[in-house]
């Protein structure tokens, strides 16, 4: 069960709307590494995780990620919701206006859907935190990517803070994957899958 | 910033650093400064979170209600820039 509280983690208040922005913004929500496939990856990941405080931090992660998702699609909201059309032609936001008008739709900044495969819940503990931190870092930079591309300081701002998260997320994946190791054989860590092998 | 909004900014900001020492503390359960952090932070946010609610409305959702009107869905929603 989740429980919903009225406010964004971070606020977000941008006045100038921004197609070019938004269309490459979109991608932190529905591309590859964007905050709905991490949300997703903890999320699906952590049913299996045989030791409780890093189920826990999956948990945790995996909820704080469905509040980057809702940040990242308030900011592509805000970035389109008063664009004319001569604005939507200019700044070629059109192939995207052609399907969606302005409704937020998870896609890449190419124009790909999303795709459950952009993640990965392997069933296996080492194998899954490596992904989690190899995410995190991939995420780390689309958003340093979006900072060369971007100079609206009301976007900056919140993409700055989500940024700063998938550092200390990747912290937090590397200190769970030593606790792993702690339960398994020293002599070859890949002996046994805590997660099938009983 | 009128009352209200600077009360909304505190409850984000202390939410915030609940965030971070709580992943802190799934991979640091026995770290005392953080624990003690925790705990105070939790009746700070309480106590804001109960004013706010009283005063402006419910942020989460159990807290809702209304005499006469269903208040959850009164103020804007955070996504909103009047939000």
């Amino acid at each position: 069960m989740w429980s919903y509280e009225k406010r964004l983690q971070f606020p977000i208040k941008i006045k100038r709307p921004n197609a070019a922005a938004a269309k490459v913004i979109i991608s932190q929500y529905g591309g590859p590494d964007g905050e709905l496939g991490a949300s997703m990856r903890y999320l699906s990941q952590r049913y299996t995780m045989p030791y409780r405080n890093v189920a826990g931090l999956l948990t945790d992660i995996g909820t704080e990620e469905l509040a980057h998702l809702e940040m990242v699609s308030a900011i592509v909201y805000q970035l389109t919701c008063d664009l004319s059309v001569d604005e939507i032609k200019k700044e070629g936001f059109d192939a995207y206006f052609v399907d969606h008008t302005t409704g937020v739709w998870p896609q890449a900044a190419g124009g790909v859907p999303f795709d459950a495969l952009c993640f990965a819940s392997k069933g296996d503990a080492i194998t899954d935190l490596h992904e989690d931190m190899a995410a995190e870092q991939k995420a780390r930079t689309t958003y340093d990517n979006i900072i060369r591309l971007v100079d609206d300081p009301d976007v900056l701002a919140p993409i700055g803070f989500l940024r700063e998260r998938e550092i200390v997320h990747f912290q937090r994946f590397g200190e769970a994957l030593e606790k792993v190791k702690d339960h398994l054989d020293h002599r070859n860590f890949y002996a046994f899958n805590p997660e099938f092998d009983k | 910033m009128n009352e209200a909004n600077s009360l909304f900014d505190s409850i984000v900001k202390v939410s915030f650093a609940m965030d971070e020492i709580r992943l802190f503390l799934d991979t640091h359960p026995q770290d005392e400064e953080a624990l003690s952090a925790y705990d105070k932070l939790r009746g700070q946010r309480e106590a804001l979170v109960r004013r706010y609610t009283e005063s402006c409305g419910p942020i989460n959702f159990y807290d809702a209600g209304g005499s006469c009107e269903w208040n959850w869905v009164q103020q804007p929603w955070p996504w909103e820039k009047e939000a």
